[in-house]
């Protein structure tokens, strides 16, 4: 079931524009920004003492060591750098399942009908946190028909080139998400990539952003499960057609249903655990919670 | 084996058995169709369920058919026919009469279950043989023939409930009288054509001719013979209780017991038990399954009481108790004739006899000795005791004529010797009471039993005077001293007989019955001037054995044994206002009936049918307590006890056309037979039907 996307609403994104997205890790960017990097310099974290040496500014003589140690120290601070951020949005066919499009209405406005929906719109309210802080953010949309992106670049105007690129078009056939990754990956600066799919186009790509993650670069997951496909809420006998062009399957639900959440739910622990021991910082993005939500307790993880 | 149907059109239903078939083949359709992200977990869990889900789809099938089928033949009420093994020689539809033994000898042991659970499972086993509706009866007889229940009938559940119930007696066995009762019972239910059943252990008699003339050409027998011939069984055949009446206080009870089978023990534990507790064993030895004994009873009892003799250990238990009844005197006078009076009581002749017969206040024993001197013995008008101990004294000529009658009467005669003994006075005066004639006094050790090297020998522990040393003591004969004896001719008078001699071979006690008494002769002192005898730890139960050895104070209970079955005569009151109660060996009372009272007031009981102890109890108008009239007591006949095996070939004679079966001592009940049967299958049908509404409730909820 296909939905017409949903422009963000309003009370949406005046609940995100105030979050803030950190890098975990340092970043290697020359210019100056909110995340920390590994230079030191005229950061406000610190980050060591080391003897005085003549030429050094006396301000940043830590007069307080002296007091305890009888020894002239100078305080260091991590210098803040301004880093690439790359959006990958899966926009595969799964991803346009949805059933919470029933739900009443929340105060910030109507639920996504799909994990699409919620998926652009988290993607959006990223870039939007991004740019704000000064980052470049760029943008690859995956799904059947191929890999379309945008590279990173900051500005006022890169908000509505994202907004263009994402709801472009609507989901359709299964993603090659590897192939987004890589591409990202080679690119000199190595981002920090937020991936935002729900992983049934590719089960393989954690795998991928594990090699991601281990090269050093900074990655993050959310990933979206719908309701029903966790709870399978399906009593009578049914033809299941599946959104990624798997053909169909006719089959009474009550005879299996027991199995498909078991083995749905392996699925979904198995990812979890991926990203887990490999570093990558994971998010479950269930369409039936607010993302606002969702998105303030995973930036503040 | 074959089926049939009471309602046979009801089976049109099984049409209905197409249903669940096509609802199964049916039910399962698609409803709408459903976008999904990814069928891949739904290919794999239905790969997992298939297998699963198909076999419970047939099973649930399966269960629907069940149900159905089921529901049908219910309606169709059908029922089974099969052949069954029974007894050899039963027909189905005869109408049939079962003798079931219930004689003391079916209670008869083999392989720990009584013969008579055999009985029962082939009386049982006939009666489900039996066509339905066929006529049945079931007489059970011992010396008495009962019909249980209503007698011939068709209705077989209360006789089946009646055999469960019914338990075996302690009669004999009288075949022939239970053939008679089947027979009658058959002609008056006007039957030309019956079987008569008799189911029992094999044993008894069976007279030719006792069964009467003319048996019924249509009243065929079967003897089914289900005991064992490997049966071995003891018991106690006879009693006798010694006594002389109204004279002492002891008591001997002669037991005479049987035993019969093969490979029995050669002896095996008696024990008596008394009333008030006292217990006494011994072991009991069998020549050619003859055993006799006797108990000298240590304490004759008081009053009436129950004696039991117990010979356990065989295969026929309920006769292994022997109950007889005792009537106990209160006292027995010794008179102890002192010959040496002494000047202080320690020299007195007769000071340690005295105080061992009466050893103090209190004392248990009944002995009642009293001192008398020989002058004092003949002013005694009539006053001698049971037993007479002469110790000592210097001149018998006065007292001999009477000590002979006294001793030919009954009494016992204890006679003891000492410095006053004149042998040849003796000789001269009591030569009919001597059981030797005296030579002449013996020194040993120079006269000082000190230092004297003569005791006294092994005594024969197997006589009453030293039965109670068996257990300890006898090796304390051998340290008795004596300096001083006298001598005895070797030649005894007639029924005389050396008891005990000294260690150097002269006899120290010696024995003559004369007339219906006894006069034992003790060659030293019985105080302590030639012996130290008195001052050994034996000479107290020595004298107490040879007292009651002397004496016999116990009259029987005489004609108060009766068998099983026998009429038990019992007097009951003249008087109207008195009332008379009959007290079983387990306590339950019966009230008798004077009116049923011959003209001697005597009543013929044939209640008394279980083994033990009766008492007959009075009860005056207005007493508290009833009293004790009369006892007896009820024994196992003693033919059953001898588990004789019956004759077939006196039976067959009696009855023309008996069959007996036996097949050697195997159980005729697994000998191979048939009779046909037939069950309704209505309840397997009904459990069967909840069974797959249960797996049917359960798989469809499984499935949701």
């Amino acid at each position: 079931m296909m939905a017409s996307p949903l422009p963000l609403p309003p009370l949406f994104l005046e609940q995100v524009r105030g979050l803030v997205a950190l890098a975990r890790l340092p970043v290697r960017g020359a210019t100056a920004g909110h995340h920390r990097s590994r230079r030191l310099g005229g950061g406000s974290e610190f980050a060591e003492h080391r003897p005085y040496a003549p030429g050094d500014d006396p301000r940043h003589v830590d007069w307080k060591a002296l007091e305890r140690t009888g020894r002239y120290l100078v305080k260091r601070y991590h210098s803040d750098r301004r880093c690439d951020v790359h959006l990958i949005v899966d926009r595969s066919g799964s991803m346009g399942f949805g059933t919470t499009a029933d739900l009443p209405a929340a105060s910030w406005g109507p639920w996504p009908a799909s994990k699409w929906q919620a998926a652009h719109m988290l993607a959006l309210a990223l870039a939007l946190i991004f740019l704000r802080q000064g980052d470049r953010v760029g943008l690859t949309v995956a799904d059947g028909r191929g890999l379309s992106s945008l590279p990173p670049r900051g500005g006022e105007s890169r908000f509505a080139d994202l907004s263009a690129q994402v709801l472009s078009e609507e989901p359709a056939g299964s993603a090659d998400l590897g192939l987004a990754l890589a591409a990202v990956s080679a690119a000199r600066e190595r981002p920090l990539v937020v991936l935002l799919s729900d992983l049934l186009a590719d089960e393989d790509c954690v795998q991928t952003l594990a090699l991601h993650a281990a090269r050093g670069s900074e990655t993050w997951l959310l990933h979206l499960l719908d309701p029903a496909e966790l709870s399978f809420p399906y009593e009578e006998p049914t033809r299941f057609v599946c959104l990624e062009g798997g053909g169909d399957l006719s089959l009474n639900p009550r005879e299996l249903g027991r199995l498909y959440r078991a083995e749905f739910g392996a699925f979904v622990e198995r990812q979890r655990e991926g990203c887990l021991d490999s570093g990558v910082h994971y998010a479950q993005v269930r369409t039936d919670e607010p993302l606002q939500r969702v998105l303030t307790r995973f930036l503040a993880e | 084996m074959g089926v049939a149907f009471a309602t046979p059109w009801m089976l049109m239903g099984l049409s209905l058995l197409a249903l669940p078939v096509i609802a199964h083949l049916t039910g399962y359709r698609e409803v709408r169709t459903v976008d999904f992200p990814t069928l891949r977990f739904l290919r794999e869990s239905q790969i997992k369920a298939r297998k699963r889900t198909r076999l419970e789809s047939l099973l649930l099938l399966l269960l629907r058919l069940l149900m159905v089928l089921c529901t049908v033949l219910v309606f169709a009420r059908p029922s089974v026919t099969w052949t069954a093994a029974g007894l050899p020689g039963l027909e189905p539809s005869r109408p049939s009469v079962i003798l079931l033994d219930v004689s003391a000898s079916t209670t008869a042991l083999v392989d720990g279950e009584a013969i008579f659970e055999r009985q029962r499972e082939a009386a049982i086993k006939v009666l489900e043989g039996l066509a339905e509706g066929t006529p049945a009866a079931v007489i059970a007889f011992d010396d008495r023939a009962t019909v249980l229940g209503p007698g011939l009938t068709g209705s077989h559940a209360p006789l089946l409930a009646l055999l469960r119930d019914l338990q075996p007696g302690a009669g004999a066995t009288d075949l022939d009288q239970a053939l008679r009762r089947g027979r009658d019972l058959v002609r008056d239910n006007g039957l030309a054509r019956a079987a008569l059943l008799v189911l029992s252990d094999g044993t008894g008699v069976s007279s030719p001719g006792a069964v009467g003339e003319g048996w019924p050409q249509g009243l065929s027998v079967h003897y089914y013979d289900l005991g064992s011939r490997l049966l071995r069984n003891g018991f106690v055949d006879s009693v006798k209780v010694h006594t002389a009446a109204q004279q002492g206080a002891g008591i001997r009870v002669e037991v005479s017991a049987i035993q019969v089978g093969q490979g029995s023990a050669d002896a095996r534990p008696l024990t008596l038990t008394l009333e008030d507790g006292l217990q006494v064993a011994l072991d009991l030895r069998f020549e050619a399954g003859v055993g006799t004994d006797s108990f000298t009873l240590p304490m004759p009892p008081q009053g009436d009481q129950m004696a039991l003799l117990s010979l356990p250990g065989d295969d026929l238990p309920i006769d292994d108790d022997f109950a007889f009844g005792l009537r106990g005197d209160t006292s027995l006078d010794v008179l102890l004739v002192s010959g040496d009076g002494g000047s202080q009581p320690r020299d007195d002749e007769v000071y340690y006899l005295e105080k061992a017969l009466q050893p103090g206040a209190g004392s248990p024993s009944r002995v009642h000795p009293r001192v008398v001197s020989a002058e004092a013995l003949r002013r005694i008008d009539g006053g001698r005791g049971d037993v007479i101990f002469l110790c000592n004294v210097a001149d018998p000529r006065p007292l001999a004529e009477d000590l002979l009658a006294f001793v030919e009467a009954g009494g016992g005669l204890f006679i003891s010797v000492g410095y006053r003994t004149d042998p040849d006075l003796y000789n001269e005066t009591l030569s009919e009471l001597l059981p030797s004639r005296f030579t002449e006094r013996k020194s040993r050790g120079r006269g000082s039993f000190e230092v004297s090297p003569v005791g006294l020998a092994l005594p024969p522990l197997e006589r009453d005077e030293f039965r109670v040393f068996r257990s300890g003591g006898a090796g304390v004969f051998s340290q008795v001293r004596f300096g001083h004896v006298i001598g005895t001719e070797p030649a005894l008078a007639s029924g005389s007989k050396v008891v005990l001699r000294y260690t150097d071979g002269l006899p120290a006690l010696l024995e003559r019955t004369v007339g219906k008494g006894r006069v034992l002769l003790f060659t030293s002192t019985i105080d302590d001037d030639w012996t130290d005898l008195p001052l050994r730890s034996i000479f107290v139960p020595l004298v107490h054995q040879v007292t009651r050895s002397l004496s016999h104070s116990l009259a029987p209970d005489s004609g108060g044994i009766f068998e099983v079955g026998e009429a038990v005569p019992v007097t009951v009151p003249a008087d109207p206002e008195r009332a008379a109660w009959l007290r079983g060996p387990d306590g339950s009372e019966t009230r008798l009936d004077p009116l049923a009272a011959d003209d001697s007031q005597r009543l013929w009981l044939r209640s008394a049918r279980s083994p033990g102890h009766y008492r007959v109890l009075w009860a005056d108008p207005g007493a508290d307590e009833p009293l004790l009239e009369s006892a007896f007591s009820v024994r196992v006949p003693s033919r059953e006890s001898r588990l004789t095996a019956i004759d077939p070939g006196a039976l067959q004679r009696s009855v023309p056309g008996l069959v007996f079966h036996r097949d050697s001592d195997a159980s005729v009940a697994e000998s191979p037979g048939q009779v046909v049967r037939t069950s309704s299958l209505l309840p397997l049908l009904l459990l069967a039907l909840l069974a797959a509404l249960v797996g049917e409730v359960a798989l469809s909820l499984r499935q949701g």
